[in-house]
């Protein structure tokens, strides 16, 4: 990639920062941003030899900062999201299992989860692993960046469950009405 | 495939828009897209 670098720019690299976040009309996506290659794109090695791409896509999302929870700033920061499970009991026939339910997802100390965990239909079991992973593609952040907290340890997290449409945002208090 | 583009021929907003193609056809599941992203730094 550094062969394509322009002086100190890199015009290559800017646009696969500015895929992540804006549609082929050159719109910003609101939502849904092509994170699968979150951690690659975002690693520490790349904005340290990419500042100015990393400066680029900054301030083309800066205006847009209500619906972005992570901004690509170099030096790199991290976002403390604080996670409040539940644990029920789940009972098939003979057989008895502990499922770990999302009640809250809290950044700064307010909540950004949009669906209820309250109703366990329509739901989605997974492990730890795959549930940071969705966190991480949610926020648009690398794992890496992410200061989870949580109500139990994180070996007693083996099997929790979140909302099939699950979906986390800035405005939930708006969403829900709670500012009138 | 990007190694056998001659980068002096191509300007700054063909370069713009063959980022937004290799992150638009790695999302789609392409191995040397992929291959690219993971390898950014070299």
């Amino acid at each position: 990639m550094k062969r394509w670098n322009t002086e100190d720019e890199n015009h290559v690299l800017n646009g696969i920062l500015f895929e992540i976040y804006f549609n082929s009309r050159g719109q910003f996506r609101q939502r849904d941003f092509k994170c699968s290659f979150i951690d690659e794109i975002f690693s520490s090695e790349n904005r340290n030899n990419f500042e100015k791409a990393f400066e680029f896509i900054t301030n083309q999302i800066m205006p847009f900062d209500e619906f972005v929870f992570y901004m690509p700033f170099y030096p790199p920061t991290t976002l403390p999201i604080e996670i409040l499970f539940k644990e029920v009991s789940d009972f098939y026939e003979d057989y008895d299992e502990t499922v770990f339910i999302i009640e809250s997802i809290k950044l700064h100390n307010v909540e950004i989860m949009v669906s209820a965990g309250k109703n366990h239909f329509g739901s989605v079991e997974c492990t730890l692993e795959d549930f940071v992973k969705k966190i991480s593609s949610e926020l648009c952040i690398p794992k890496s960046q992410l200061r989870l907290t949580m109500n139990f340890k994180k070996t007693d997290l083996k099997n929790i469950s979140y909302p099939f449409s699950l979906s986390l945002s800035k405005r939930v208090h708006t969403k829900l009405g709670l500012n009138n | 495939m990007l190694s056998i583009i001659n980068t002096k021929t191509v300007d700054e907003s063909t370069r713009f828009l063959i980022g937004r193609n290799i992150l638009q056809v790695a999302e789609g599941g392409e191995f040397s897209a992929d291959s690219i992203l993971r390898n950014l730094s070299n």
